[in-house]
């Protein structure tokens, strides 16, 4: 298996600065991109080149919030893409995408990864991963349709598509088809190993309640009383200035809403970003929230945010490295991205530090709007402010 | 608050890790129950028995198969199952190669376009398999996995089985490796046994020549000298007769005779002629053996019946026996009907009946005989509670001239000459039990049914 990295940077004028694509795009089995709305936008018009047209290459791209990162580069704003290609795997992969359609999400999800592995003309046999792009919204029941084939068996890995300021402007990308409301699963068949990791920190706290009214991923009551009331009373608590309504993304960061999953052995936290207060003290959330379940507030601090994605990273490569006696050749990192907006000052230190525990192996690092990840319990679920790292090879 | 959630996130991992750990305390179990499983086991299908019984201890599934791949035959055939008694047919090996050539999990058979409709009669319930194949030294297995569950087994199991199935694998390999080396020995051992027979029997060809020459070349010397021994006997008597009227007519002559104490030459002469004439008959007797050694198919062979042949031997022995060994012979029910030489076969047994006489001459004995009726043979056991013959001697009890017994007392022909006899009918004649409380010879010929 051959991996390598490659990063173009965006121009003025939303094209592709330099020469595009390079010929290990095109000569890639898989390549994985991850890049601002502008930089995705550009790749789906490159596609239609004769170029694109002739290569076998497979592609699964979203865009992702305030761009990417690399072991090439930060973008902290700036327009690139950044692509992982994969080429000479031993085995297959395939990709599939489709529109979501309201309503019929989880049977989308489900005819999808069929197609997809129909694409690898490896129907019915169990992959060694699934790696999944969604559009932010209905994700729960995405997972709920995938699990419905595989069950519980394989890692189910990916992100939900971003912008840079919920705007809904976020795109998913299959290498021929741009969507804004859509997904793409692209599904692993390889001989080569594979090892994942999803953590979130976050403590806690005693302020808990029982959801009373919820609609979708908006939060109406808790314990009777309107969502936003009682959040802005927790947050005194722990002496936060109440928030008023519009986008909450950034100030929630640091005090998301949990709910605890898994059976009694292994439970673990499962977050709910709130991402915007409305004007009837309601909360929008990037994850759904099932009416009657207890709801904590949790806390938790920049400085762990920071260090975060290196030590789930190092706990991937000492397990990939103890299962399979060696190093992966490449990483597929994804990165919550309100955690991000959180600590976007910092994204450089923690591209340095990624890069000091990684020591040449390539990654690649996706800012996401919900990440969708495989648990302790060996579950796969989504959740908010997490991070995942897949290591393959 | 901070140390608490970096504690509790620490936890987490520690829990993923120790999980991944318990991947290896799965795979050591599994290897360590399996090695046990296959020492354990003396037959093929007892070792597949045991280890479906470890790999479902540790690996949940609702059914094993391993099936045998016959290159020959290009099929493939369950050869052990964890359903026992259910009945399979073999496939053809060509229509399932895509299915059988690598590892394959199959979370769910129904979505595998034409999954193989015989598999489905192997495994009517299955909706995940897992199939992976696995060489021996020996043989090409396949090994199928089935769960009724969709998904039922992930990756972590695919990995863990793989492992185990490469080490059984190895390990069987191992274990018919020693067995074929075992059966190289085993057959080293008889080539060189069958060496060792063929060179003594080139060995008694040659003694039989050299043998039935010395008995030509000895037999007209030993001849003319008993002849003549016979004339100078009666010479003697007319000598004698004229010397005893030619004394008694003549003093002088009388005191002659007491001089010379002719009474006393005169009867040592006849003494030494009849020893000189004794001689003559045991090397004549022993010219006759060397006869019988080199040429014992000269006689002609009539159906007749064992229990017949052994009752008249007795009672020529008998007569040595006396009273000092109690003879008795359990014939059989029927006829032992045999194709021989009535009076060959009965020197057989006096041969033997009379080696048991000699063994037992410081005891009262008991010498027994039966006749045993066996579907193509006719077996005689013939035992004695005689002193038993030393281990040192008893691969050489066949050869000709090897005697135990006092020099003038045997020949040392008598059970060589036996055993040629009795092979020459096609039958066997072997010792099959000696020690300090006895021996006993078994006289086996082909029988001749009506």
């Amino acid at each position: 298996m051959q991996v390598s990295v490659n990063r173009f940077a965006i121009d003025a004028d939303g094209d592709f600065a330099q020469s595009f694509p390079c010929d290990a795009l095109l000569s890639a089995q898989i390549n994985i991109a991850f890049g601002d709305v502008k930089a995705v936008s550009q790749l789906a018009q490159s596609s239609l080149s004769e170029q694109n047209e002739q290569s076998n290459a497979r592609w699964v791209a979203s865009s992702s919030c305030l761009g990417a990162m690399s072991n090439l580069g930060t973008d902290q704003g700036e327009s690139y893409l950044h692509v992982l290609s994969f080429a000479g795997l031993d085995g297959s992969t395939g990709v599939a995408s489709a529109e979501l359609v309201q309503g019929k999400q989880q049977a989308i999800a489900e005819s999808t990864l069929v197609n997809a592995m129909r694409d690898a003309d490896r129907l019915g046999e169990m992959p060694s991963l699934v790696w999944l792009v969604v559009a932010p919204g209905s994700e729960e029941a995405v997972l709920k349709g995938l699990q419905n084939v595989l069950g519980d068996g394989v890692p189910i890995v990916g992100g939900s598509s971003a912008d840079n300021s919920i705007a809904g402007e976020w795109l998913q990308f299959d290498g021929h088809q741009l969507r804004s409301e859509g997904i793409v699963i692209a599904v692993f068949y390889m001989s080569e190993p594979v090892s994942s990791y999803f953590s979130s920190g976050y403590q806690t706290t005693d302020c808990a309640a029982t959801v009373t009214a919820v609609e979708g991923r908006t939060l109406y009551t808790l314990d009777g009383e309107p969502a936003g009331e009682v959040y802005n009373r927790w947050l005194q608590r722990y002496h936060q200035p109440p928030l008023t309504p519009g986008n909450i993304l950034a100030a929630s960061t640091y005090f998301p809403l949990g709910r605890q999953r898994g059976k009694e052995q292994y439970t673990v936290p499962l977050l709910a970003h709130p991402a915007r207060l409305n004007a009837d003290n309601s909360i929008d959330l990037f994850a759904t929230i099932r009416l009657g379940e207890q709801v904590s507030l949790m806390n938790g601090h920049a400085e762990n945010l920071i260090s975060r994605a290196a030590e789930v990273t190092d706990v991937v490569l000492r397990t990939h490295e103890l299962n399979y006696e060696r190093r992966p050749l490449a990483l597929l990192i994804i990165f919550c991205g309100g955690c991000m907006l959180a600590i976007k000052d910092q994204l450089d230190e923690i591209r340095c530090s990624l890069s000091a525990r990684t020591q040449g192996i390539s990654f690649i690092v996706g800012f996401t709007f919900g990440e969708q990840g495989c648990f302790a319990d060996g579950v796969s679920r989504h959740g908010n402010l997490m991070i995942s790292v897949t290591a393959l090879g | 608050m901070d140390d608490i959630e970096k504690l509790n996130e620490t936890i987490l991992q520690l829990r993923f890790e120790n999980n991944q750990l318990q991947r290896f305390k799965q795979i050591n179990q599994l290897l360590l129950n399996g090695l046990d499983a296959i020492m354990s086991s003396s037959h093929r299908s007892e070792v597949f028995a045991r280890l479906f019984e470890v790999i479902r201890e540790i690996l949940p599934c609702d059914q094993i198969l391993i099936a045998h791949y016959d290159e020959q035959q290009s099929t493939v055939i369950p050869v052990s199952s964890s359903d026992e008694g259910q009945h399979y047919s073999p496939l053809r090996y060509s229509d399932l190669t895509d299915v059988f050539e690598d590892t394959m999990n199959i979370f769910n058979v129904s979505l595998i376009p034409g999954w193989p409709q015989h598999l489905g009669n192997w495994l009517p319930e299955a909706n995940s398999v897992l199939i992976h194949p696995v060489s021996t030294s020996q043989a090409r297995y396949i090994w199928l996995v089935a769960d009724r569950n969709i998904g039922a087994f992930t990756k972590q199991f695919e990995e863990i089985f793989v492992s185990f199935s490469a080490f059984v694998a190895n390990t069987l390999s191992h274990f018919e490796q020693h067995r074929l080396m075992r059966e190289r020995e085993t057959l080293l051992e008889e080539r060189q046994r069958i060496e060792k027979t063929m060179i003594n029997q080139e060995k008694m060809a040659a003694l039989g020549q050299l043998a039935a020459g010395v008995a030509h070349e000895l037999n007209n010397p030993l001849g003319f000298i008993n002849s003549n021994l016979s004339s100078l006997q009666d010479y003697l008597s007319d000598i004698h007769g004229f010397i005893k009227k030619s004394t008694q007519t003549s003093p002088q002559l009388q005191e002659e005779y007491k001089k010379r104490e002719m009474d006393y030459i005169l009867t040592d002469t006849d003494d030494l002629l009849d020893e000189s004439l004794e001689g003559i008959r045991r090397a004549s007797d022993i010219i006759a053996n060397l006869k019988s050694f080199s040429h014992p198919d000269e006689k002609t062979c009539t159906k007749i019946d064992l229990n017949r042949v052994i009752t008249q031997a007795l009672s020529i022995v008998k007569t040595q026996a006396k009273t000092v060994v109690e003879i008795s012979f359990t014939p059989s029910e029927t006829a032992a009907d045999v194709m021989v030489n009535a009076n060959q076969l009965a020197q057989v047994f006096i041969n033997i009946v009379t080696n048991a006489i000699q063994a037992i001459s410081d005891r009262y004995g008991k010498i027994s005989l039966a006749v045993q009726l066996q579907d193509k043979t006719v077996d005689c056991r013939i035992t004695d509670n005689g002193s038993g013959i030393p281990e040192t001697v008893m691969n050489k009890i066949f050869d000709p001239f090897f005697t135990t017994k006092m020099v003038g007392v045997g020949t040392g022909l008598g059970l060589s000459i036996s055993k040629a006899i009795i092979e020459q009918y096609g039958g066997e004649l072997r010792l099959e039990s000696s020690n300090p409380q006895g021996t006993c010879f078994l006289v086996r010929l082909p029988r001749i049914n009506d």
